[in-house]
């Protein structure tokens, strides 16, 4: 099909790797809008390179796809040198494949995966030209609704979005789509869509809800607006699929010319989390965790590298060590592929001698680097945030991958976790140096490839909605930067300091992410502010203006003192309250005070903590019943 | 076997950098099934070599690579089954095997032809006018920059043939080595002597073809007619 570009060549041949907007990709998907009662328009707010790598995008892409009477395309951010000709020739957005405005659209779903893109939304619907706040758009606009795991949040961003779907796409699009249809056919108005969708399991829509705040700022009061009290759910569930072995996944995923961040192959092997890490959202948001079928597992392999000739494939997951048919699963995979040149990656393994053993069958030793996340410096406070990892995990692991010839360690760890004390942050440096000599003393002289390369890089904990930490406050920039200098001059004091480079994240940035993170309604204008003045790709290190946003927090009534670095009481009502995610406050509030008493809890492989993930009805909470 | 593929490279696909067209075709001979040599070493690659890298926005109906696959492969059906799995833009015009010896594929090549469309707007007895004007001309310069060295180089003996026919202009020019001007330099010159700004976007380029020495195409050239 020769498609008409949305951009001249005047200004392609202008701009930076002109290929990010022209679509055309091999498995891309064209249709013929005349046959097509709707059209969505899938967006990640980032850069192409970044989106095209979410498999999240490309389940949705295909899911929607498999209907003859849905047309899904993709559109993403769009890069400054680009936005900046777009805006002065007034140039609407685009979608890749049709290349057509998606204002014309009939919806716009934006994918929420990380709160410094929150900026790029705002530019995503200023560029196309869809009014800002839902309250403004009319009956021919698009829909703009909002998923992905921010939307766990969705307060900050509710005047900007009509709906947000709550959970896995895979479950109520569908519904969703067709009550769509429906209303079109009956002429019906944009607000009689928006009271249907409301009704749809997990759909919320924010202009149906209000909330009233307390003098100090707190509030006091979320729930449907009077007018729309029993018409719409006081509640929003969570969706979830029960069982990944029988639901859609891309089959041949649109393969992006232009190199993406993640340039291969994702399977994805379960979804979820066993451990209850009490500082990760993801392992609370997904509960409960649900594994694929080795046979689906497989299959999809294969489908993978035929329909997309990809060299590498990757095992996704929160913990691949925690599949449990992982080592069936490798068999398989280094059989199947590996006269096919086919490299299989994977991340988020525990490493003990099975791994090592698949690691050096799939990898080249010499190049690749064993990782460890502990998160925290001591086993006290890795007991406060239940990381099952013990320093006789790492030592062991370590003593095995040396003897197998590696000799480059990364190692992950937090700053600022609650209850933290300077020897915990000096246990980080201890650590490293354990595993520098154990080096040393593993490897004869003779035997050694150089030196032991670690890699210490620490971030900054952000308490998260809908984790046992969620109360917590945070510490001012200044405060990070202490803790990440004291590390640093710990670390120089050791005797293979040499070997050991220690970097840490942006603590103004990390700062930022809390406020969007934990923020209610009113964050908003803040988001609003800081875009217009002239504020978009804040993930970009380079992009992002810590004092833009400093300047639009002074004009809010409440800043980073309320929503940052205040200690929330346990009683009081959370902005993201009124979403249920299955796992109830309750459990949250137990898990915080075994934190307190550093009490670990099992994993629930071990032992079922009645975290309430069991309505569900799927998953791990049964895999032991029937 | 060493087998050398002619392609196109025409629409969206025109904004594509060479390496990006370089994991295109990786992917591809994967996708078709095709059995190909890799490198030895670590990380083992498959071996690939293009002609000549075209500009950015520029389309062709002549693109050649050259590469290693397992002996014992029909290049007919190697040609339908990548085809059959290629992207919009890529059309694989010919699979031939190369002789023995041959030289490299970048190494052959001594002419490129192509075909540029001017805007509307241009009056086609301008441009006719302007290329009368440049056949009288004993030499012509230009000033050329390249990463290493500066200098006004005569275009004239790098114009092989030139004509204008039915508002499409055709030319061949002297390729590879040091011996290289664009298509746009040409192109440009011409809105010089026509009195007009030159903006790239008032012309269309394809390349039409390269050639090796005695205008023999590259798909002609030391390789095995089957």
């Amino acid at each position: 099909m020769n498609r008409k570009l949305a951009l001249p060549d005047r200004i392609l041949l202008s701009v930076e790797k002109p290929a990010r907007y022209t679509g055309g990709e091999v498995n891309s998907i064209m249709k013929d809008k005349e046959h097509i009662a709707v059209r969505f328009a899938m967006c990640f707010p980032d850069l192409y390179e970044i989106g095209m790598s979410h498999l999240g995008m490309q389940i949705i892409y295909s899911m929607l796809n498999s209907r003859d009477d849905i047309w899904c395309e993709r559109v993403f951010s769009v890069w400054p040198d680009l936005f900046q000709i777009m805006k002065e020739e007034k140039i609407p957005l685009f979608a890749l494949e049709s290349q057509d405005p998606i204002k014309d659209f009939d919806f716009l779903g934006i994918t929420l995966q990380y709160e410094m893109a929150y900026t790029n939304v705002l530019a995503v619907l200023d560029l196309a030209q869809i009014p800002l706040h839902a309250s403004d758009r009319k009956d021919g606009d698009p829909l703009v609704i909002g998923g992905g795991p921010c939307a766990a949040n969705p307060e900050p961003l509710a005047p900007f979005f009509d709906m947000f779907y709550m959970g896995e796409g895979e479950t109520v699009y569908f519904e969703l789509l067709d009550a769509y249809k429906a209303n079109k056919e009956a002429n019906g108005s944009r607000e009689d869509f928006l009271l249907k969708a409301a009704n749809v399991e997990g759909i919320y829509v924010p202009k149906f809800y209000e909330t009233a705040y307390n003098e100090d700022g707190t509030i006091s009061h979320f729930g449907p607006k009077d007018e729309y009290i029993g018409l719409v759910p006081n509640s929003i569930l969570k969706q979830t699929v029960e069982d990944l072995s029988d639901t859609y996944y891309p089959e041949a995923p649109v393969i992006p010319y232009v190199q993406a961040t993640q340039d291969r192959a994702v399977l994805e092997v379960m979804r979820g989390c066993i451990r209850g890490c009490r500082f990760c959202q993801a392992g609370m948001l997904y509960r409960p965790c649900r594994i694929r079928s080795l046979d689906f597992l497989k299959k999809r392999a294969r489908y993978l590298i035929e329909n997309t000739g990809y060299e590498e494939l990757s095992l996704t997951s929160l913990s691949t060590s925690d599949y449990p048919f992982f080592e069936e699963l490798m068999d398989y995979l280094v059989n199947e592929f590996s006269d096919r040149k086919v490299n299989i990656s994977l991340p988020s393994l525990r490493i003990d001698e099975f791994s090592l053993d698949v690691m050096s069958k799939v990898q080249d030793v010499r190049k690749s680097s064993l990782t460890f996340a502990p998160e925290a410096g001591t086993q006290r406070l890795r007991d406060v945030i239940n990381k099952g990892i013990t320093l006789e995990d790492i030592m062991t692991g370590s003593e095995m991958a040396f003897r197998g010839g590696w000799n480059k360690v990364k190692l992950y760890f937090m700053l600022g976790l609650p209850t933290e004390t300077q020897e915990d942050i000096a246990g980080i440096a201890d650590l490293s140096e354990q595993i520098a000599e154990l080096y040393y003393d593993t490897v004869p002289k003779e035997e050694r490839q150089g030196k032991i390369q670690i890699t210490v890089s620490t971030s900054f904990f952000i308490p998260k909605p809908f984790t046992p930490f969620q109360w917590e406050p945070m510490y001012q920039p200044e405060t990070y930067l202490d803790k990440a200098g004291f590390l640093n001059a710990t670390i120089k004091e050791k005797l293979n300091q040499r070997s050991i480079r220690y970097n840490w994240h942006d603590a103004k940035t990390s700062v930022i992410e809390g406020l969007l993170a934990r923020g209610d309604r009113r964050v908003s204008s803040i988001i609003e502010d800081v875009y217009v003045s002239g504020a978009s790709f804040d993930a970009w290190t380079d992009h992002f203006d810590y004092d833009k946003w400093i300047r639009a927090i002074e004009n809010a009534p409440f800043g980073l003192d309320f929503y940052v670095y205040r200690r929330r009481e346990q009683d009081e009502i959370l902005p993201w309250d009124f979403i249920d995610i299955g796992v109830t406050k309750e459990f949250m509030k137990k898990e915080f005070q075994n934190a307190l008493q550093e009490i670990v809890t099992p994993n629930c492989r071990e032992k079922c903590s009645g975290c309430g993930a069991s309505v569900f009805k799927g998953g791990i909470c049964f895999e032991n019943k029937n | 076997m060493k087998i050398r593929i002619k392609f196109t490279k025409e629409a969206s696909v025109k904004y594509l950098g060479h390496l990006d067209i370089m994991r295109f075709f990786q992917r591809c001979f994967n996708r078709a099934g095709v059995k190909m040599v890799y490198s030895e070493g670590f990380n083992p690659h498959q071996k690939m070599s293009f002609a000549m890298p075209l500009g950015l926005g520029i389309e062709s109906r002549g693109e050649y690579l050259d590469c290693e696959i397992a002996d014992g492969q029909n290049l007919e059906e190697v040609k339908n089954k990548m085809n059959l799995v290629s992207g919009d833009g890529f059309h694989i015009l010919s699979v031939r095997e190369l002789k023995e010896n041959a030289c490299k594929v970048m190494a052959a090549v001594r002419f490129a032809s192509y075909q540029i469309l001017f805007d509307a707007a241009i009056k086609e007895c301008a441009i006719e006018h302007s290329i009368k004007e440049l056949h009288s001309r004993g030499s012509y310069l230009v000033h050329k920059k390249t990463k290493k060295k500066e200098q006004d180089v005569d275009i004239l003996p790098q114009i092989i043939n030139l004509s204008y026919q039915g508002q499409t202009l055709l030319i061949t020019l002297r390729a590879g080595g040091d011996q290289n001007i664009k298509a746009e330099t040409v192109a440009s010159v011409l809105f010089d002597l026509m009195g007009i700004d030159y903006h790239r976007e008032k012309i269309t380029i394809m390349r039409l073809e390269l050639f090796a020495e005695d205008l023999v195409p590259l798909e002609d050239f030391e390789t095995i007619r089957t």
